[in-house]
């Protein structure tokens, strides 16, 4: 049981990766971004063509990917979305579908839609630790999710409380416009937001690629686990995502267990649709009534 | 339009060697039910959903389960397979009231996919990931042509509850919440209610779609109703274009068509179709269907106001110092009454109440002023003074004298015109919802130039005619002034618009000793209250009649009340 556990939370780490990625993008700029997924496909695809076709090294590669990501987020929120700002928060959300399908198309385009391998990034056997709990396995892999999850979050937490331009990026989601007259430049802090959501998305791509293989569709299930974990969370707080994360993986493994493997999505649909239902601004969320 | 329909039935059988052409006929029709749904959900209703196609899905198992397993008409499965799709609309419409914006997204998105698992998964039922093939379609002659009609059938049905829906108060209901949620409780529409029947009927739509798409193409998998087609029906409304009925038309045409151009490249759709919806959404957010209609607008149905115009004189010339003037004269009475028609009309216009008067007791005349009707056409600037002199040239010629006036709307001004001039011709003026004395108000010149498209779209002038004359219910007789209106001068459109609001009678009239009866319909559009009490006020002479419940035409809503003003004896009031 309790190494079942562990597993959720490994993946539910993974879960709340995706989520911080998404939190950001939509609390600065209040846009949905549904090519998450696919532009950390994207990216993942670049990475192994980089390591296994040019040569490079691996751990180089997936730096020169990260980059290459935050250059795409910032590339599409300043080209794709800043000129609708004025529209909709629907149109832009209509923009990233569309973002979504010509990803999904150029991947399946220049690498077709056969599943690539990609190497663990770290290996070895797992850590088994008895004591009067019982055995518990610990694979290297989950130590590197847990510390990527922990340094990305403990990172978050004092650029936002402790930088200016972590205090800029507060100002700005909470109020862009007012943000502006008190001098913040807050095209610059749109487009890191989206710069760190997609490197976010990257990062995850890289992690997961091991296990779920590179191919067009290798992010879809985790972005919508990540949606589900932020909603949980309440869509407005790191925290709540980072939890939010946490509690659906450790709810996944606990149904794919006892009920059916099979129900892993519809799972999430019913805990989205139960959150929405009773806690309207999530688990960690605060009301917040606003003017229409 | 439904001409556009018949031709849309009788179209496959002159294809009848191309039965290929005649499946994709069917399939753009399938899409374009499927996102008239998410129209009356997106574009309509303001929300959004992510999970269309699963709808989809729910219909077209339905339907195929219910037809292979027991023995169902098709018809009747499909309509089940919309029910069902309904049904399931209603119950995600509910969490999606205490959602807004991406949150219903993402969980119509998760309804999607888990969608889509259900169906792979109860394997001994719906044929897991392989679906189901050879759905059985019985057909009695020509299997696609019947296909066809099938689906042209439902998508007729569905065109016509959608327009009825959206014209109605549920359509102006959505439209308001789509505004503004907040706004329109306020207004007392029933925010709950109306948006979850979006959803269920847009999911209805959906269904039936679903369930077409099953017999039309004779096999379904769980992959045909994922996400990914979910996001194309997306594509096809927003292309279209969101909140009109032609966009999903127009989106589905773009959508099955658009494959066949890029058939012999091997260049992924996804892209092709990324590209057009970003396209659309920076560079022309209204869709593809505000263009066309723009475009329709301006020049198409300029053709068919040329078709439309009347060609017939009905009535008889005569020749004045102001050109040819056409009139209609009835009855051989003592009484004597000239009727002076309003804007966008002609003689025609008081066709019911010249046959209703009593032939012995009055003589009646009705003219097309110049610029109208067959009359013929005034050079210069148009204006209310030369109308005025016109009608006294008409009246000169024809030699009329001891008359009673009767001027409606644009004819009123032209009767207080002709009345200030020839006050001892005239025993009575009666001006039904008249423009009033000081003039109407002028307008911005954008205003003007909307006016001016009125000239090409025979159905706007209908249209603005029935709603000036709201309890009279009479298509045919619309008609008919719409053809009269077609044939007015080039300059008339914008020129009667600028003349009514530059003339003031207010001090002329003060002196007329004749008696003077204003009516007003208190269901007018046009004019208010006010300015028909200061009408009536600034004559020596006048009595205020308001009629209850009649809009702005009472002359043919309300022609027993004219009769009896114009009958009336007493002369001082």
């Amino acid at each position: 049981m309790i190494n079942q556990i562990l597993l959720g939370l490994s993946t539910g780490a993974m879960y709340s990766l995706v989520a911080i990625g998404l939190v950001m993008m939509y609390k600065v700029s209040g846009v949905m971004n549904f090519a998450y997924g696919n532009m950390g496909m994207f990216i993942t695809y670049i990475i192994w063509w980089l390591s296994s076709s040019v040569g490079l090294n691996l751990y180089f590669s997936i730096i020169l990917g990260i980059i290459m990501a935050a250059m795409m987020g910032v590339f599409v929120e300043r080209f794709a979305l800043r000129p609708i700002r004025h529209l909709s928060h629907a149109s832009m959300l209509i923009v990233t579908f569309g973002i979504l399908m010509i990803l999904e198309g150029l991947a399946v385009e220049i690498w077709g839609t056969e599943y690539k391998s990609f190497p663990e990034l770290v290996s070895g056997s797992p850590f088994v630790l008895k004591g009067n709990f019982g055995i518990l396995v610990l694979r290297k892999q989950d130590i590197l999710i847990f510390s990527v999850l922990a340094i990305i979050s403990v990172a978050i937490a004092l650029f936002t409380k402790f930088t200016k331009f972590g205090i800029a990026v507060r100002a700005v989601s909470e109020n862009e416009e007012v943000s502006g007259y008190i001098g913040i430049n807050v095209g610059n802090v749109l487009g890191f937001s989206w710069a760190f959501g997609v490197a976010m998305s990257a990062l995850v791509g890289v992690i997961a690629a091991p296990k779920v293989f590179v191919s067009p569709t290798m992010l879809t299930f985790y972005q919508i686990q990540g949606f589900t974990a932020a909603v949980l969370g309440g869509f407005e707080t790191f925290t709540g995502a980072v939890f939010g994360g946490l509690i659906l993986g450790i709810l996944e493994k606990i149904v794919g267990n006892y009920i059916s493997e099979g129900f892993k999505a519809s799972i999430s649909l019913v805990i989205i649709i139960l959150v929405l239902v009773f806690f309207p601004s999530g688990l960690f969320g605060r009301r917040i009534r606003r003017r229409a | 339009m439904n001409l556009i329909w018949i031709i849309l039935a009788l179209l496959p059988f002159l294809l009848i060697k191309n039965a290929f052409i005649i499946t994709i006929l069917s399939l753009v029709g399938i899409y374009a039910l499927a996102s008239l749904g998410l129209d009356l959900i997106m574009g309509y209703s303001g929300q959004i959903s992510i999970g269309h196609a699963a709808f989809m899905g729910i219909g077209a198992y339905v339907s195929t389960l219910l037809t292979i397993n027991y023995n169902i008409p098709i018809v009747f499965g499909i309509i089940l397979g919309g029910i069902i799709a309904f049904l399931f609309g209603i119950l995600i419409g509910f969490p999606a009231l205490r959602l807004s914006g991406f949150y219903l997204a993402i969980a119509t998105m998760g309804f999607v996919v888990a969608v889509e698992q259900f169906f792979s998964y109860f394997e001994n039922v719906t044929g897991g990931h392989a679906g189901i093939r050879n759905i059985p379609f019985p057909y009695i002659w020509n299997s696609d042509i019947e296909k066809y009609l099938l689906v042209l059938g439902f998508l007729y049905i569905m065109y016509v509850i959608t327009t009825r829906l959206i014209n109605s108060k549920t359509g102006r209901a959505w439209m308001g919440i789509r505004e503004n949620e907040i706004a329109s409780s306020v207004m007392g529409v029933n925010v709950a209610w109306y948006k979850v029947l979006a959803f269920a009927i847009g999911s209805m739509f959906a269904g039936i779609a679903g369930a077409l798409y099953a017999h039309v193409i004779g096999y379904i998998a769980p992959s045909d109703f994922g996400i990914a087609k979910s996001l194309d029906l997306l594509a096809i409304s927003v292309i279209g274009g969101m909140a009109s009925i032609e966009g999903p038309f127009l989106g589905a045409l773009i959508y099955v068509a658009i494959p066949f151009l890029f058939s012999r490249t091997n260049f992924p759709l996804s892209i092709i179709f990324g590209i057009i919806l970003i396209f659309v959404v920076l560079f022309m957010p209204l869709g593809i269907s505000f263009y066309v209609n723009k475009f329709r607008l301006k020049y198409l149905n300029g053709i068919l106001a040329y078709f439309k115009r009347s060609r017939r004189p009905y009535g008889t010339y005569v020749k004045t110092n102001s050109g040819n003037i056409h009139y209609v004269k009835r009855g051989n009475g003592s009484i004597r009454v000239v009727l002076v028609h309003g804007n966008f009309a002609s003689a025609r216009f008081f066709e019911p109440l010249m046959e209703k008067i009593p032939h012995a007791e009055f003589t009646v005349y009705a003219l097309d002023l110049p610029n109208f009707g067959f009359s013929g056409e005034l050079g210069g600037d148009v204006s209310i003074d030369k109308y005025a002199s016109a009608l006294q040239d008409f009246v000169d010629a024809l030699s009329i004298d001891k008359f009673i006036l009767l001027g409606h709307s644009l004819g009123g001004a032209v009767a207080m015109g002709y009345a200030v001039r020839n006050p001892n011709k005239l025993r009575k003026l009666v001006l039904v919802d008249p423009a009033p004395v000081y003039g109407m108000p002028s307008y911005d010149e954008s205003a003007y130039k909307i006016i001016d498209v009125y000239r090409k779209n025979p159905d706007m002038i209908k249209r603005a005619l029935m709603m000036n004359a709201p309890t009279y219910d009479n298509e045919e007789f619309f008609d008919r002034i719409t053809a009269d209106a077609l044939r007015m001068a080039k300059k008339a459109f914008i020129g009667n618009a600028k003349a009514l609001s530059s003339y003031n009678y207010t001090s002329q009239v003060a002196n007329l000793e004749i008696p003077v009866v204003v009516v007003y319909g208190d269901k007018d559009v046009i004019l208010d209250y006010e300015s028909m009490k200061k009408t009536a006020d600034s004559f020596k002479n006048a009595k205020l009649v308001v009629l209850k419940g009649i809009g702005h035409s009472p002359v043919v809503e309300a022609q027993d009340k004219i009769i009896e003003i114009l009958q009336e004896k007493d002369e001082r009031f």
